[in-house]
């Protein structure tokens, strides 16, 4: 079983959390910054954050670094960028096979450590610049990430219906920032985008571990003791204001299937409350849209809601036939109507506290579950166990649902118009 | 009850695997994590998209059946005589679903708690199929819009696209959830004679992992399991030439940047030997194109490639192919630097130090594959669906890879002239 879970101040604003399972066979550790999401530097974020994955001052190519970690039993390093509201989030991970099962008797654990801090602390840079060739295959990657965000229809539309109920926010900066602000990042821009993360990030360290690894927090602390930090502060909460009158969005794009995305906001959210409202709504197989959007009325084939709790908005999103819009937009409606009104069994609240165990339980299976719930406790201010984040959404009433439901105002509807029919778009 | 039993046993991490024969007709493969919190279970039949023509011994005549109709049936197995089946997985806290793919159909749920209750609603709603004609028009338009939505979906329409260019009858070419006219032709009774040929327990396995036991599988499988007739199927494909149908196709959709996949198509495996090759042909391609590699820092260089790029392969009854994709304004640049690169290696021989590197890192990937029961129970389902194998033959069968074997898979499953090119390109006015 998990043991309670270490942690440490590395100063800074650097905290370091460290836990141990005997069940995982593999080693994860996760550096985890904090920016905000401002329009003019997001992309370069987003671009460096990738280069450091891709090369270091001792592993100067990308050829270099796959076959050091290849040679690791096939360790990975990754970077990812995520949001949080008004806030990004650029992450490192890095996972290695457990030493007992090295094939030598070596320390892999040892070798990553001093690869993945070598990648994040000394890059392939100098006089102020990252490295030419490096820097111009991350801003290839990073131009292409952002032209192919079309290539996902639900996720893109999802993007574009948070760009127009967020407008004039933080929120509403593309993931990858724009192409424009993409495009004027130079080599000289993402290296002091590097300086100002390791400066003023909050930075949070996760280590997931199938034993105690000692070697691990002395590293951490010897490699981070150069640096000198002033971090910033992040809100990872920020009410976003409801639109005074609805705004409804319809972008045509030659594709067979229409793309609906309805945002609504509350002003006044009782965070376990929504989360309850949303798991009846659209966040289960059992769920009002699921069972009645879709299973009675066969109008999609998915249609789920989703609580966005660091703007206080829930989406709903569904895919459907074009000559279904409307009748689609009241049944999701309704589902709304039907939950201000009360009009469902206890038992469905009692199964939503069930499912949400299960993914509960579920996260404490897996080292990225794991870590990710240490990271969402750490961004939500909460000190609540497993179990105590459980009896709060066990202890919701119905008449917190229905108050809930009461605030939720409609604020913005985004639909991703299909133009073409099934037969178009032969192959040639 | 009486039952045949196995015991696997990994010896480089300790897993075991119980593989049981039940009296009923059904194979049970179970490995117990007592240190995990949920439990996995899938219920799987041999029965997929390709399984279009088929008799029972004794049938005079083959059936043909519409494009989508494994997946159709998936769909409309989760609607009982009472209720819809979530609603019962729900009242237990566990969350269910399935999927269909080319060779099999697959019912699961994962829970943490009430993992009995729940493995009883699996194995008696898959045994119990109830199709009208309402439900059946019902299903059409969900189904509908899942087909619509894949039609969007660059990354499924290049990948198909890809196979049709690969594979004159084969059925692999096929949507697995056919199109809107091949599902409408669906009907009860065609869908009754799927299920009486293809979901029978002789034909199926069941298999579960986490923190459960295999005494309380067994117990739930006593009660529940109805014995099956033992019957000979026989599904068949129309014979496949080795040749290509076309080399390249290209299709304009909206996307943001040209996409590709390149394809080689080679001889069909089956069992242990489909692993072997999937195993070896794997390690030749990253050796050639893996992101150690020279030729992947070359196309980077020259910007023809981004790290979209990736390498991968499908194997199954009658079809086994290897697969490059990526993103490039130039997928014949990068497919000709491929097969340049390939010549190159047929000629003066494999990188030895990138060989045992990556030889090295597979055995790593294979260390951990089972660690957690939602891979370890869809290792337990592909070992059984790959003529039962091993779940734990991967580590097995890599450490027995040479460099000859290495350079045979190169000569023989990676020839130019059995490649294809399908590319997806941005329509001229998306935006």
């Amino acid at each position: 079983m998990a043991q309670q879970p270490f942690t440490a101040s590395l100063g800074g604003g650097i905290s370091y959390t460290e836990l141990y399972d005997p069940k995982f066979k593999t080693c994860s550790l996760y550096f985890r910054f904090y920016a905000r999401r401002a329009p003019e530097t997001v992309a370069e974020n987003a671009l460096m954050i990738d280069l450091l994955t891709n090369c270091s001052a001792e592993y100067p190519t990308i050829a270099a670094l796959a076959l050091q970690k290849q040679s690791l039993y096939g360790a990975s390093l990754q970077s990812s960028r995520g949001n949080s509201g008004d806030v990004q989030e650029l992450t490192i991970s890095a996972h290695w096979i457990n030493d007992t099962f090295a094939l030598d008797g070596e320390s892999v654990t040892d070798a990553m450590l001093h690869l993945t801090l070598g990648c994040l602390l000394h890059p392939n840079a100098q006089n102020g610049a990252f490295d030419a060739e490096s820097f111009r295959y991350c801003k290839q990657n990073l131009l292409d990430a952002i032209d192919c965000e079309i290539n996902q229809k639900r996720s893109y539309a999802m993007q574009r219906a948070a760009e127009i109920a967020y407008a004039g926010e933080p929120a509403a900066c593309p993931p990858y920032g724009t192409r424009a602000s993409a495009e004027a990042v130079t080599a000289e821009s993402a290296y002091v985008a590097w300086q100002r993360m390791l400066a003023t990030a909050p930075l949070e360290i996760v280590a997931v571990l199938p034993e105690e690894k000692p070697q691990i927090l002395p590293a951490l602390r010897a490699a981070f003791q150069e640096i000198t930090r002033q971090p910033l502060t992040v809100h990872f909460e920020s009410v976003s204001p409801v639109k005074p009158t609805v705004e409804n969005v319809e972008e045509p794009l030659p594709v067979t299937q229409c793309k609906l995305v309805m945002v609504m906001k509350t002003t006044d959210a009782d965070h376990d409350a929504m989360r309850m409202l949303n798991l009846l709504l659209g966040g289960t197989t059992g769920s009002l849209l699921f069972a009645n959007v879709r299973e009675k009325r066969s109008l999609c084939y998915y249609c789920a809601s989703r609580y966005v709790r660091s703007k206080h908005a829930l989406t709903i999103d569904c895919g459907v036939r074009t000559e279904n819009l409307e009748e689609t937009k009241a049944a999701i409606m309704e589902q709304i109507e039907t939950l201000r009104n009360g009009d469902f069994p206890d038992s469905m609240m009692h199964e939503c506290t069930m499912f949400f165990e299960h993914t509960l339980a579920a996260a404490s299976d897996s080292q990225s579950g794991m870590a990710g719930w240490v990271l969402q406790q750490k961004r939500e201010g909460n000190s609540r166990t497993i179990e105590e984040t459980a009896a709060a959404l066990r202890s919701i009433t119905r008449e917190q649902v229905i108050a809930a439901a009461k605030k939720l105002q409609p604020d913005t509807v985004y639909t991703l118009l299909a133009t073409k029919s099934d037969a178009d778009g032969e192959e040639a | 009850m009486k039952y045949e039993t196995t015991v696997l046993r990994d010896t480089r991490t300790g897993d075991i695997c119980h593989c049981i024969q039940h009296p009923s007709g059904l194979e049970i493969r179970v490995m117990e994590q007592p240190g995990f919190s949920t439990a996995h279970a899938m219920f799987g039949t041999k029965y997929g998209s390709i399984h279009t023509r088929f008799r029972l011994e004794g049938d005079a005549e083959y059936t043909t059946v519409p494009e989508g109709i494994a997946h159709f049936l998936e769909h409309k197995l989760f609607e009982n005589e009472d209720c819809d089946t979530f609603a019962l997985f729900n009242q237990e806290g566990a969350c269910a679903n399935a999927y269909t793919s080319f060779d099999r159909t697959v019912y699961l749920f994962s829970c943490s708690q009430n993992f009995d209750r729940s493995l009883a609603i699996l194995l008696d709603f898959v045994q119990k199929p109830y199709f009208t004609e309402a439900t059946v028009a019902k299903e059409q338009g969900i189904i509908a819009q899942e087909i619509k939505m894949y039609l969007d979906d660059p990354g499924d329409r290049l990948f198909f696209q890809l196979l049709r260019c690969l594979y004159h009858n084969h059925p692999v070419q096929l949507d697995v959830a056919g199109s809107v006219e091949s599902i409408a032709q669906i009907t009860p009774e065609l869908l009754y004679a799927c299920y009486r040929t293809f979901y029978n327990l002789h034909n199926m396995v069941l298999c579960c992992a986490g923190n459960i036991t295999v005494e309380q599988v067994l117990a739930v499988a006593d009660k529940l399991l109805i014995n099956a007739p033992q019957q000979k199927l026989e599904a068949v494909f129309l014979p496949e030439p080795e040749s290509v149908v076309k080399p390249y196709a290209c299709t304009k959709m909206a996307v943001g940047k040209t996409m590709f996949m390149i394809g080689f198509k080679s001889r069909p495996e089956e069992g242990i030997e489909e692993l072997r090759a999937a195993l070896t042909a794997t390690l030749v391609f990253n050796v050639i194109a893996g992101s150690a590699s020279p030729l992947y820092q070359k196309l980077m260089s020259e910007g023809l490639i981004n790290d979209a790029f990736n390498t991968d392969y499908l194997s199954g009854d009658g079809f086994f192919c290897m697969m490059a994709a990526g993103e490039s304004d130039d997928p014949q640049a990068v497919q000709g630097a491929l097969l340049a690169e390939i010549e190159r290696v047929k000629t003066e021989g494999l990188d030895m130090n990138l060989f045992n590197t990556l030889k090295r890192a597979a055995y790593g990937e294979a260390i951990t594959v089972n660690s957690a029961p939602e891979g370890a129970v869809s290792t337990l389902v592909d070992s059984f669906m790959a003529h039962r194998i091993s779940p734990f033959a991967r580590a097995e069968v890599l450490s027995t890879i040479t460099p000859e074997d290495a350079m045979q898979c190169l000569r023989e499953r990676f020839c130019a002239d059995k490649v294809c090119l399908s590319v997806i390109a941005p329509e001229d006015n998306a935006l």
